[in-house]
């Protein structure tokens, strides 16, 4: 008999104090009375108009067992047990007698990512009792890109003018570094992270906001943070099935990348023609058609994509059209790119392919994806879960954001897009 | 409070940024609707156009929502006009949102509220 309680919560209310509580709750009563082990929350971006994420963990505390390990982050939207938001806050409780958790947090994720990881990873091994229980996992949210802001240039989708290309790569790269709004840099998160930490598998979520790529957050503890990267390390004996799966189909058109900055964000170069052209002529969309309405309900369909030494397929749709350069949302691994197509099909089917070797029936599950794949899906969102209802019936928390992260044991960790990754608890 | 479930629901909706305006409406009559002081301002210079459009829209979705017509939209200046039908009743839940909003969030949020309607006019709550 298992001991495992699993249970998802989900709160519908307005006023950030109230949906606290009420996401507490409902995730709570199916653990009947067990004090959980950890609580995942999160909320879409709604809240900071309606009280604030403070009074949303407020909230939240009301209710959880003081000292419950406790992270998570404002996304674009989920999906779970109950149906798909774009608007609300949702939870996972878990609460299992084997395995042992602990939760680690690092600052200024896009001024000094890789020392941010670091300082997660150390809490994390600090806190966690080790040599107990074989399987290793780590959770992780990390703070997501953000557009910068210019009176001149607007949000920096799209500008055509090719002579502003140098000007604008510069300004990302230092709105970056010392504002911290512009590139995720997550991948260095995640080398900090896990160079210490080769042992575990991994999934996560790169926070978000309503797709406005404005202002997002991270929840740890009891504290509300920005620029942070969030973790759950767990040592269970619970099996650990973890599968990405993207659903892109490749056309065959290759390119290679000539130029790059930003910390391989920016492509300057493809075959030694500026980027935006080469994007253009190997898609074979108009560039008038792309505009800053359209753009990232555009790209999702017509990423570019490149094959990590490892074998990993990392996905990039364009985030802007910076004058010639291409910036993409993370950086290129592999010189060699090919230009890929998606369709509302194709994503429907990575679900299939990613649950169709679940082994047995999971006790809880993780799902990372796209925001952009929320975007694209819109209402057709549901056929997603209705594919997850019909292959389990365990508590799941499905979660759109900017990036997802994901590793396997002994395996370098990637940040990927435009994936659907599962991490099933068995 | 409303006393009108359907109400609560559209006024629910209508505290999303991007919803400037909403109701279930069907051709030639608005079914319920909420008091349009809570509209947002943004939609008053095209409100008279929208309604024009909205009653030729009906017509089209009077004819085809038997046969399974789900939604359409149309796009007028710097609007969209979303309308999920809801089935069985010639009626359709009606969004105006700006064109530049993300709209596949926003469709994620009329199809929950799409489905609370549904399940208001088949009694089940």
């Amino acid at each position: 008999m298992s001991e495992l309680k699993a249970g998802v919560g989900l709160s519908r209310k307005w006023d950030a104090r109230e949906a606290g509580r009420e996401v507490a709750e409902t995730a709570l009563e199916k653990l009947e009375g067990e004090k959980p082990k950890f609580f995942l929350l999160f909320s879409t971006i709604h809240y900071e108009k309606y009280g604030g994420f403070q009074e949303l963990l407020n909230g939240v505390w009301e209710v959880l067992p003081e000292g419950t390990p406790l992270i998570g982050g404002t996304v674009a939207g989920f999906m779970n047990n109950y149906g798909c938001f774009a608007r609300g806050v949702t939870g996972l409780a878990v609460y299992y007698p084997r395995m042992d958790v602990a939760v680690g947090v690092g600052h200024n994720t896009k001024r000094s990512p890789k020392k941010a990881g670091k300082r997660a990873a150390e809490m994390i091994r600090s806190r966690i009792k080790d040599g107990k229980f074989e399987n290793k996992f780590l959770f992780v949210v990390i703070s997501g890109p953000t557009l910068p802001q210019s009176e001149g240039f607007g949000t920096l989708k799209i500008i055509t003018d090719k002579r502003l290309s140098k000007l604008l790569s510069k300004l990302t790269n230092i709105s970056t570094r010392i504002n911290q709004i512009g590139l995720g840099r997550e991948s260095e998160v995640l080398e900090g992270l896990c160079e210490g930490m080769m042992e575990y598998s991994l999934i996560g979520i790169s926070s978000n906001d309503d797709n406005r790529y404005m202002n997002h957050f991270q929840f740890y503890k009891d504290n509300v943070y920005k620029n942070s990267v969030v973790t759950l390390g767990i040592n269970t004996d619970l099996s650990i099935y973890i599968k990405t799966s993207y659903g892109l189909i490749p056309t065959g058109k290759k390119a290679k990348v000539t130029g790059t900055e930003n910390w391989n964000y920016i492509i300057k170069s493809l075959d030694n023609k500026p980027a935006v052209d080469v994007f253009f002529e190997k898609t074979g969309i108009m560039r008038e058609i792309i505009t800053d309405e359209n753009i990232h309900r555009i790209t999702p369909f017509l990423p570019i994509g490149c094959y990590h030494k490892d074998g990993t397929l990392h996905p990039y749709p364009v985030a802007s059209f910076l004058g010639e350069y291409l910036l993409v949302g993370h950086n290129i691994v592999n010189d060699e790119i090919e230009f890929f197509l998606a369709t509302g099909e194709s994503l429907l089917k990575a679900v299939d392919e990613s649950l169709k070797h679940l082994p047995n029936t999971p006790k809880f599950m993780i799902i990372s994806s796209c925001a952009g794949r929320l975007e694209t899906l819109g209402k057709m969102i549901y056929a997603v879960r209705d594919k997850i209802m019909e292959r389990v019936d365990c508590p799941f928390l499905t979660l759109y954001g900017l990036g997802e992260e994901r590793k396997d044991p002994f395996k370098p960790p990637h940040l990927l897009q435009e994936s659907f990754n599962v991490a099933a608890f068995i | 409070m409303s006393d009108d479930p359907i109400l609560e629901v559209l006024e629910d909706l209508l505290k999303l940024d991007d919803i400037y305006a909403c109701m279930v409406a069907r051709k030639n009559m608005v079914s319920v609707m909420p008091d349009t002081s809570k509209f947002n301002p943004k939609i008053m210079d095209v409100w008279d156009i929208v309604s024009v459009a909205m009653k030729n829209v009906f017509a089209v979705i009077e004819e085809y929502a038997s046969v399974g017509l789900d939604v359409m939209e149309f796009r007028l200046k710097n609007h969209s006009v979303l309308f999920f039908v809801i089935p069985n009743t010639s009626n359709a839940l009606v969004a105006i949102i700006p064109s530049l909003a993300n709209k596949g969030l926003i469709e994620v949020e009329m199809e929950n509220a799409r489905r609370r309607i549904i399940e208001i006019l088949e009694g089940k709550t």
